[in-house]
């Protein structure tokens, strides 16, 4: 216990003493979160739209009214098909709604009343967003025609969304959640992958080996201490997202720091072995970014969605750790406690955790061969 | 029972390179004694540390320590044992008294112990007043008195030592020395691996290791009076020992080693004759130690080295290197003030000193790494504060630290190097090979040069520096931690191109290669306390590590009044 005890002290005070560690336990996920929550944003509240109405106005008036009443489309103005066309070309608008001259005649004669809507297909989700932007302003458009004339007219597709969890449809909120279990996973794995390997190349795994610790006791104590730092820089992580970014959390924190500290078990586990399998530094940190934060990012789940992606890779997110955690933390922030995910996911990552740290213990060599 | 350690019909092979360390060694180390472990690069020594402290398994045979096995009973043996490993094994980023708390709790010391060793061992070392100082922050010397204070916690029975001398000044040495006698007055035995032979002298018992075998085992001095008359030296002074040297070399066959010896040569023969006609002006002298040892290990080269050959060097100046009142100042600490001299052309220029005395800051100034704070310094005039790359271009520079592309092959270093210094087609294939050939890289050619033999390292080092004919050499410890048969290469070949006309500027701490300088700066707290020949800065019947210690000695007396 002593032992332990001095062993877990010394790692703590090697963590205080390499600003390093400090840089990307606290300032490296202050950044990222900043980008996460400002810079990468999937909302596109004000698509750039052009209006071009040929022939006579009659009752598009209201139409037009209620494309200015939008947030989520800025209207410009054109006066023909082929100048707005160009526009839509050179990128100064991503979608284009043209009413065309028969409009108004086919509209008193109450037969189809046609409205085109061309979108910028290069981004497809732009395009997705304005095309249900567009059709959503023509819908209240025709309400309003109906209340006023009593006419109706067939916009051809009827969309009716409900948006749950995320009703105000902020791709924040779902973003920064993953994204703290991708730092999670960055600390979890980075740091742990240089320390190891640091002892080695420093000569003090050596010297540690002719003591009486343990390398069960060796393990034991950095796992502690990073542990420590990270379940830290996590509380931080959350902090800034639920405090500064205005990202609501639904779920119970004691069932977060349960599940997070469960997530850390294998991350770490995974560092560390790396770190002992390379005992070098510079090495250490190119696995851990390729096998850990990289993999975090792409295949987790977070960003991108699993049910997405080819069965082949599919297959591959299963040994992510991160891939049971992002659920959880999803969850917890959206949703609330959703049991039964919680229980899943949450004993696969127990699972995985032991698995890791067997394996380590089965890796660490108490001789120098 | 009056050994620590028996070792029966031991071997040890790895697999990845495939190597024999240890062949079939049968030894034991006898109790109560500081024990040499001695031996060339890759003989074997830190294998067979590692073996006795049970961090390595034995393909064949037993050991037992402390009537221990050191597999089976690992942690009974570590409680009794105390071990300094190569870089000393302390935390960098942790303070003395933390470095020293963790060990003390690893040995698990109960608090009145860890304080009563805690004032003994601080007291013992020196180290008391610098407890709250960061290891990494220590110079070589300390560091290493902070591991060996880390090693005696727990006050072990056997202490095991792995070349704790590696990079560091005699004076500290010398103290070790001293601590490690007191220990052993106190009933401890000390194994202590070293490439110090002046050290190893001076130990109970030797035990010689060469490709894994053992060679010798016992006391030094029985190995040493083997060469009773059959070591020379030279009766009179003389005016250019290097072609004596080189001379004898060629016209003395039955020389096993010769070297220089201020304006002297030494030489070893291989029985007590010397039959040339150089033989008259040689007067037998006491043999050290270290003749003894390459007497067993078969003697040095005595073959004139190749690698001048195609040196030519016209229009150089007189003076070669120039150092005028070169001051360094980093914030408030000076690390050098007020260094002048002059090299001349074809002369070989030592700066000895302590750690963290400023010798590698002179160094640094003088090559364009670091710009002086004062003062300036000229490379065959060329001004070094305003045209350093082009001053830098004279030479050739081995650095302290490894500074090749460690994850590059032996090979590519070459090409690369002798790119660099733009030799091209057939001029610089011809080159590479005789480097290869001359440096015995053969073998190792396609190795990673990160992973290669210490001593194998600093060959192609200076390969590497030397590739483009320079007329100028700074070479900083180039032969630390090499073994003293490669080490008298090292020399022969620096020699060979000395004798063309080249300069250089060496620093060491094997005070024998010191006698190799025609002239040496001792260069201490930042100054220059004594410039002067070997001979000058001897006293008669002085060693020279005694001269270094004396000199330094008395420049603190006088700073203190």
């Amino acid at each position: 216990m002593k032992i332990l005890k001095a062993l877990i002290y010394k790692e703590f005070l090697q963590i205080t003493r390499d600003p390093s560690s400090v840089l990307t336990a606290f300032i490296l996920p202050f950044i990222l979160i900043t980008i996460f929550a400002t810079a990468i944003n999937l909302d596109n509240n004000a698509i750039e739209t052009g209006l071009v109405i040929e022939g006579n106005r009659g009752q598009i008036n209201d139409i037009i009214a209620s494309f200015d009443g939008s947030e989520f489309v800025k209207m410009y103005r054109y006066d023909n098909r082929k100048s707005a066309q160009e526009a839509l070309v050179r990128g100064d608008i991503r979608a284009l709604v043209i009413i065309p001259n028969n409009f108004a005649q086919s509209f008193a004669a109450q037969t189809d009343a046609a409205i085109q809507i061309i979108t910028d297909a290069s981004d497809p989700n732009i395009a997705l967003f304005a095309a249900a932007y567009v059709q959503g302003i023509i819908s209240t458009a025709q309400k309003i025609i109906m209340e006023n004339y009593g006419y109706d007219i067939d916009v051809g597709i009827r969309m009716e969304t409900q948006s749950w969890y995320n009703p105000e449809l902020k791709s924040r909120h779902f973003i920064l959640p993953s994204s703290i279990a991708i730092i999670m996973t960055l600390i979890g794995m980075l740091l742990t992958a240089l320390v190891i390997a640091r002892e080695w190349e420093r000569g003090t795994m050596e010297s540690l080996l002719t003591t009486k610790a343990s390398k069960l006791q060796i393990i034991s104590a950095k796992y502690i201490a990073y542990y420590c730092l990270a379940i830290a820089s996590a509380a931080f992580c959350t902090f800034l997202s639920v405090a500064v970014f205005n990202v609501p959390f639904r779920g119970s924190y004691l069932v977060y720091f349960i599940t997070a500290s469960l997530f850390l078990l294998p991350s770490l586990g995974m560092g560390f072995i790396i770190s002992t399998l390379t005992k070098n530094q510079f090495l250490a940190a190119v696995a851990a970014a390729m096998f850990g934060f990289l993999p975090a990012v792409m295949l987790s789940g977070g960003l991108f969605e699993i049910s997405s992606m080819p069965s082949a890779i599919r297959s591959i997110t299963h040994i992510i750790p991160a891939t049971y955690f992002i659920p959880i933390i999803k969850n917890l922030f959206m949703a609330g406690n959703i049991w039964p995910i919680i229980l899943s996911e949450g004993s696969y990552l127990l699972i995985y955790g032991i698995l890791m740290f067997a394996l380590l213990y089965f890796v660490t060599k108490e001789r120098l061969e | 029972m009056d050994s620590v350690a028996e070792i029966k019909n031991l071997s040890k092979t790895f697999k990845n390179p495939a190597i024999t360390a240890i062949k079939d060694l049968t030894l034991s180390l006898p109790k109560g004694k500081v024990i040499g472990l001695i031996g060339p690069d890759g003989a074997g020594k830190t294998t067979l540390i590692r073996l006795l402290l049970g961090l390595l398994q034995p393909s064949e045979g037993t050991i037992s320590v402390l009537g221990l096995n050191p597999i089976k009973q690992t942690n009974l043996l570590h409680q009794n044992i105390g071990y300094m490993p190569q870089k000393f094994g302390l935390y960098e980023d942790l303070s003395i008294q933390e470095n020293m708390n963790l060990y003390a709790d690893l040995k698990e010391l109960s608090a009145t112990q860890k304080e009563e060793q805690f004032e003994w061992l601080l007291k013992f070392t020196g180290l008391k007043p610098f407890t709250a100082r960061l290891a990494g922050n220590l110079s070589g010397g300390m560091k290493q008195k902070l591991g060996l204070g880390c090693a005696m916690l727990g006050k072990p029975q056997f202490l095991l030592l792995d070349e704790p001398g590696v990079g560091v000044d005699p004076i500290s040495r010398r103290e070790l020395l001293k601590m490690v006698y007191s220990l052993r007055d106190q009933g401890i035995t000390v194994l202590w691996s070293t490439s110090y032979l002046d050290e190893a002298e001076k130990f109970d018992n030797v035990i010689l290791l060469n490709n894994g075998k053992l060679i010798f085992n016992g006391l030094p001095h029985l190995l040493t009076q083997k060469l009773k008359r059959r070591v020379f030296q030279t009766k009179q002074p003389l005016n250019n020992p290097r072609s004596f040297l080189r001379k004898i070399m060629q016209k003395e066959n039955r020389l096993i080693d010769a070297v220089i010896s201020g304006q002297y040569v030494r030489v070893v023969s291989k029985n007590s004759a010397l039959v040339s006609e150089l033989s008259a002006d040689f007067s037998p002298v006491k043999p050290r130690f270290e003749d003894a040892v390459i007497d067993i290990l078969g003697g040095a080269s005595m073959q004139p080295s190749p690698i001048a050959e195609q040196i030519n060097l016209n229009n150089i100046p007189d003076i070669v290197i120039k150092a005028e009142k070169l001051t360094k100042i980093y914030g408030t600490f000076t690390a050098a003030k007020d260094i002048s001299f002059d090299i001349k052309r074809g002369e070989i220029f030592g700066l000895l000193g302590p750690n963290g005395a400023g010798k590698s800051t002179t160094f640094k100034m003088l090559c364009g790494l670091a710009k002086p704070t004062f003062g300036n310094g000229y490379i065959l005039n060329t001004d070094m504060i305003k045209n350093p790359a082009s001053a830098r271009s004279h030479l050739g520079y081995m650095a302290q630290k490894f500074s090749l592309f460690a994850t590059l092959s032996v090979m590519q270093n070459l090409k690369f190097f002798s790119g660099i210094y733009g030799l091209r087609g057939n001029k610089k294939e011809k080159r590479i090979n005789q480097m290869i050939e001359v440096f015995e890289l053969q073998p190792y050619v396609k190795q990673i040069a990160g992973n290669l033999p210490l001593g194998f390292k600093q060959r192609l080092a200076l390969a590497c520096a030397i590739m483009h004919n320079p007329p100028i050499l700074f070479l900083d410890e180039p032969t630390s931690g090499v073994d003293p048969l490669t080490r008298r290469e090292f020399w022969n070949h620096i020699n060979s191109m000395v004798e063309k006309g080249v300069t250089v500027m060496v620093t060491t701490h094997f005070m024998d290669e010191a006698e190799y300088c025609d002239r040496i700066a001792l260069i201490y707290q930042g100054q220059a306390i004594k410039i002067g020949t070997p001979d000058e800065l001897k006293k008669a019947d002085e060693t020279m590590e005694d001269a270094f210690i004396r000199l330094i000695e008395e420049y603190n007396k006088r700073s203190l009044r």
